[in-house]
């Protein structure tokens, strides 16, 4: 086992060099300058050539890069050049707000998600799964950021209900926390929730209809019992996939919501960093979501190993 | 989303810093939407009781203000000009002197500033027992040492061409300052109302903003970024009494909607860079009062000289008289900001009434003229820089109505900064510039682009050189200055255009009816110290 | 991955070509014949006409600023109303539609063909150009695909050709992945080894046998990618980025009208037809999907 996660985390290297380069590239290609960001419109050439100089900017291309691996292999992803604060400590204050978020959407997620899906898969074609088809469907067709807005404008502004945006740190203040927290875990979670539910509603169905289902359901079981006991189990396997999966787009949804409710985030930092030409921010953040994302689809596999012992095999 | 027009826009938008504190002072004076008459009555309810309170009630202490200015540039914190800066910039240090709504320097850390009748230096005496927020005495070192930090070679600082100006500083003693100019310069007055005395030890720290020291009304606490930043009263404020507001709280909203809303819902009380549009939304609320600081800029199209289908002047006169303002105030504006082609404030020595009509709307002229120089049915591309395009719009209909096709390219805001400040851009621009509110003109004449030579419009002719350099050494309210003024306007709005005005960049704040700003404010910083909250 | 045909089924394919094209149909008729398929199929021809005949059925020039008529309600004359700049929001509305459509059909067709064609390739040579493509399309599959887009666009600038190649090159890795997988799945059963061992050309193979069997499935994810495309071009749209102004896409439309949330048709309008389409399509791959299960189809 430890040496199957050692393997699949040495595998993941490439991919971070590859991702990496391709940071790098592609922001090499964006038009857009860092220093003219800094020193704005009016500034004189002189003034942008000093910038250059002190954000080391004047120095080739492969050098900025190899210079970049060499400190991010130690742990240092630079300086920003908008704040001039280290990127570790912009990532670390916008991953707490984040991972919040996320954490209570993804929580809303599978909640809703799984009784949803599990309702209809185990009635299908019954109003219940007429009713959860027409949830799924608002879910994934309304927009993050036109629910977000249509919530805002309602909730928060017509009836006051909750804060326009910003955040409290749930640490502080619970019940503050929580109420900033509500309607951007709820649009997020929303969404997830109709993704998934559709996928648990395909799954049950399948594992519903195999024979060793009917057995139990010949030998006299309940409904209820036979859902919880034997399809649930079986049916959750190819859903933790598609939770991994769900959980990376979580924190893609972030960056919309993050903006519709004013919260501090990584998706905030990063949208701002790449409108800013704030290439170390812009590198080191995404550089650790796709590090992010490969220990999520890591953990998804050793579900998976968890959830039926045939797999752990190879 | 907006965050780009909130944080990047807000690079061009030093004119509504530099024009913000009218507002700030005005809005109270119930000046709620100058220029806008028939909304009078709508507002009334919302501006009479701010309106008789200077006169009659007497501040109150205490309390929290929480304000929103778009996410604050760290590394232009000192050094440059940014609104998103506004409140930060303004609470934490002071200068020497403010410039009043008046037009005239108010005293602040100077006890006597005293510019010699020929414009070649100042005397300055500073106050006595001023000190920074961590205790330490302020002295004439200060003083000296900010001077040569904004015009030292290393930094950016938008003070440094004018600091440069300064060639002796001689400290008498330890609170009296003579300094001296290379040449007559009127303006320098500009100069020290925007230079900020910072503290030698922790300047350099600024940019990260974690420890901030200065002398001004409050008490730097902390600051998250995407978030907001915490300031505290100054006990220790050299205006004995102030300021009333125990703490003032940053937030920050990325968009303009959010920010809209908050204002509405009351989790904001006082908003910068409030635009047209929000104005539009927020004047129906009876608990907000809406200050209009008044112009500090314009919109302009800018017309790259050298590109061949605009070389012929005819054809950048025909683009200028097509352009109807008054429907682009009306509808862009939101009715809100009245059509002016020049870029002055008509209280600025530098406004000259006459001259407004130097420049009409004149489709049928523009068309023969068009005609004349064979230029009918031409495709122009223009650039444009996200959050711009509403603008651009219009103007592209009004030249769409003369027969020329502008094609608009938007591209993401920093991408077009770039062009545009490499004078990059093809053949056509919209951007705003500033500079040119109360100040002295020839500020704006230095620093503002597509005015001042280097520009994007490649427009820099040996007699536009010389005008300039003219322009930068008079009295604005002397009748040779009054000459000067306008031949650049009538050069610019008739003889030879490089860029034609659209709009008035005016400048509105918007707070929540208890929050309570004095009149008298400053006109280049908003007299923070003297807020207070009618609870 | 859905598994398409069962051994015997394929066998069969081998034998009579006009089976095989059978079952691609019977997957269609089982589709349409499920209510839900029928009306996200319906909702989804319906719009994708509406989309390509606006400049047959729109009132007004999309682009035309129809002066004195600013921000008006619905109407006779204006069904949707107006916006800020007094244009027709109805006309501009099925011209946006019809810009979504574009982008989303073009980023995913060709995207979706030349990810298929790179996966098949990955899944039958196997080996290095397998190794150096997957782990290419990993990497590309770990960012944020909103993020990618909102990159791609800033070094591209705005357009509509430059939303669909960022949309199109976020993707391209879905596609890959799903032609390698069938590759390898259909790539070693008896009826392609048969055709291998029959001589038959190396491409023949892949595109005869393993490309039909893999139709249904590619259906479906370039349904979803669909769906997936018009959102991204509406968030897009949302964050300023998209469309060249003064041309419509819905993205815009939407974003346009937050300024005006107090005109409620403005925003309302768009939206709708935007939630409608995603709906359809969804409907559509759902039921697709469901078609091509011949577990449940046999219910």
């Amino acid at each position: 086992m430890l040496v199957h996660v050692l393997r699949r985390l040495l595998q993941s290297l490439p991919v971070l060099l590859f991702a990496s380069i391709f940071v790098f590239s592609i922001l090499q290609m964006v038009p857009g300058d860092p220093a003219t960001n800094l020193a704005g419109p009016d500034a004189s050439d002189e003034d942008v050539e000093i910038i250059r100089k002190r954000l080391g900017l004047d120095r080739s291309v492969p050098e900025q890069y190899m210079s970049w691996v060499g400190n991010a292999l130690t742990g240092d992803l630079g300086t920003s050049f908008r704040s001039s604060r280290p990127v570790t400590e912009l990532l670390r204050s916008a991953l707490t707000p984040t991972l919040e978020l996320t954490l209570v959407a993804f929580t809303i997620e599978l909640v809703v998600g799984t009784i949803l899906g599990v309702m209809a898969g185990t009635r299908l074609r019954s109003a219940w799964d007429w009713g959860l088809s027409a949830f799924t469907m608002a879910g994934i067709a309304i927009p993050h950021f036109v629910l977000g807005l249509v919530l805002l404008y309602f909730v928060s502004f017509r009836l006051g209900w909750l804060p326009v945006g910003g955040r409290v740190p749930l640490t502080e203040d619970p019940i503050e926390g929580l109420r900033y927290l509500i309607l951007p875990a709820l649009v997020l979670g929303v969404t997830g929730a109709a993704v998934l539910a559709r996928f648990v509603r395909t799954s049950i169905a399948q594992v519903m209809n195999q024979d060793y289902i009917r057995t139990a359901r010949a030998k006299g079981l309940r409904g209820r019992s036979v859902v919880i006991h034997h399809a649930l189990r079986n049916g959750l396997v190819p859903i933790v996939t598609v939770i991994a999966l769900q959980f990376a787009a979580l924190l893609t949804g972030s960056v919309v919501v993050e903006n519709v409710f004013s919260r501090p985030g990584v998706g905030r930092l990063v949208v701002g960093a790449i409108q800013a030409r704030d290439y170390p921010v812009v590198q080191g953040v995404l550089l650790f979501l796709v590090f992010g994302f490969i220990v999520i689809n890591l953990a998804a596999d050793i579900m998976y190993g968890v959830l039926d012992p045939r797999i752990r095999v190879h | 989303m907006d965050i780009e027009k909130q944080g990047f826009d807000a690079r061009l938008g030093r004119r509504k810093l530099l024009t913000g504190s009218v507002a700030a002072g005005v809005g109270l004076a119930g000046l709620a939407l100058a220029g806008c008459g028939d909304d009078d009555d709508s507002n009334a309810d919302a501006t009479s009781p701010a309106n008789s309170t200077p006169s009659v009630k007497v501040p109150k202490r205490g309390g929290t203000l929480v304000v929103d200015s778009g996410e604050p540039a760290p590394d232009a914190l000192v050094y440059a000009f940014n609104a998103n800066n506004f409140y930060l910039r303004w609470a934490i240090w002071d200068g020497l002197i403010i410039q009043g709504a008046d037009n005239r320097p108010r005293l602040a850390l100077a006890e006597v500033f005293e510019m010699k009748p020929d414009f070649t230096g100042v005397h300055i005496k500073l106050r006595a027992g001023l000190q920074f927020h961590d205790g330490r005495a302020l002295t004439a070192d200060d003083v000296r040492f900010s001077i040569e930090t904004f015009r030292a070679d290393t930094t950016t600082s938008q003070l440094k061409n004018p600091g440069k100006l300064i060639s002796a500083i001689k400290i008498v003693d330890p609170l009296t300052l003579d300094i001296t100019f290379s040449a007559p310069r009127p303006f320098m007055e500009d100069y020290f109302a925007l230079l900020p005395i910072v503290d030698e030890k922790t300047v350099a720290q600024a940019p990260q903003m974690k420890v901030l020291n200065g002398a001004g009304p409050f008490k730097f606490v902390s600051y998250t970024p995407n978030q907001g930043y915490v300031l505290e009263r100054n006990p220790n404020y050299w205006d004995a009494g102030k300021p009333y507001i125990d703490k003032i709280q940053g937030r920050i909203y990325s968009d303009e909607q959010a920010r809209t809303l908050a204002l509405q819902s009351g989790e904001l009380m006082h908003a910068s860079q409030v635009t047209p549009a929000m104005v539009k939304n927020l004047k129906s609320s009876k608990d907000i009062v809406i200050g209009d600081g008044g112009i500090g800029g314009s919109w302009y199209a800018g017309l790259v000289v050298d590109y061949p289908a605009l070389k012929d002047t005819r054809v950048r006169q025909a683009l200028s008289l097509a352009i109807d303002r008054t429907r682009i105030a009306k509808e862009w504006g939101e009715g809100v900001i009245q059509p002016q082609v020049l870029p002055w404030p008509k209280e600025s020595p530098a406004y000259i009434p006459e001259d407004e009509a130097l420049l009409k709307y004149e489709p049928d002229r523009a068309k023969a003229l068009l005609k004349q120089a064979g230029a009918e049915g031409m495709t122009i591309p223009m650039d444009i820089g996200q959050s711009r395009e509403g603008l651009a719009q219009f103007v592209q209909d009004d030249w769409k109505a003369i027969g020329v096709n502008a094609q608009l390219n938007v591209s993401e805001y920093s991408a077009y900064l770039e062009r545009f400040r490499t004078r990059k851009v093809e053949a056509m621009f919209v951007s705003p510039f500033g500079f040119s509110d109360n100040m002295h003109p020839a500020t704006f004449f230095d620093f503002a682009q597509p005015v001042r030579i280097p520009n994007a419009s490649h427009y820099q002719p040996d007699a536009y050189k010389a005008l300039l350099a003219k322009l930068a050494e008079t009295d604005p309210r002397s009748a040779a200055g009054k000459e000067l003024l306008h031949q650049w306007n009538k050069l610019y709005l008739v003889d030879d255009p490089w860029m034609a005005p659209l709009a008035p960049n005016n400048t509105f704040f918007a707070m929540r009816k208890q929050v309570i700003a004095p009149p008298d404010g400053a006109r280049d910083a908003p007299p923070l110290s003297e807020f207070w909250i009618d609870a | 991955m859905q598994k398409t045909t069962s051994l015997p089924q394929a066998l069969e394919l081998r034998r009579n070509s006009r089976t095989r094209d059978s079952l691609f149909l019977t997957t269609l008729l089982e589709t349409v014949r499920n209510p839900m398929g029928a009306i996200g199929l319906f909702i989804v021809l319906a719009l994708v006409v509406v989309g390509f005949a606006a400049p047959f059925i729109a009132p007004y020039d999309p682009v035309d600023q129809i002066r004195g008529h600013r921000l008006e309600g619905p109407s006779m004359e204006f069904w949707f109303g107006t916006d800020e700049f007094s244009r027709d929001i109805f006309s501009r509305t099925i011209y946006g539609l019809r810009a979504s459509l574009l982008v989303s059909i073009f980023a995913i067709g060709f995207f979706g063909a030349l990810g298929t064609i790179a996966g098949f390739m990955a899944g039958y040579f196997r080996g290095l150009l397998d190794t150096i493509l997957m782990r290419f399309v990993d990497s590309m599959l770990a960012f944020p695909g909103l993020l990618l887009a909102i990159a791609i666009l800033a070094a591209l600038g705005a357009g509509i050709q430059n939303v669909a190649l960022a949309i199109g090159i976020g993707s391209f890795p879905r596609f890959a992945r799903i032609g390698r997988a069938q590759m390898l799945s259909e790539g070693s059963r008896d009826y392609v080894m048969a055709a291998r061992v029959t001589c038959a050309g190396e491409l023949r193979i892949i595109f005869r046998h393993v490309a039909i069997n893999a139709l249904p499935p590619l259906l479906v994810q370039g349904a979803l990618s669909m769906a997936g495309a018009i959102l991204i071009e509406a968030s897009l749209g949302y964050l300023g980025l998209g469309t060249e102004p003064p041309q419509p896409s819905l993205g815009n439309l939407i974003n346009g009208a937050r300024a005006h949330l107090d005109q409620w048709s403005y925003f309302a309008f768009p939206g709708t037809i935007l939630a409608l389409f995603l709906v359809g399509l969804n409907m559509l791959a759902d039921a697709t999907n469901e078609a091509m299960d011949p577990h449940r189809r046999r219910r």
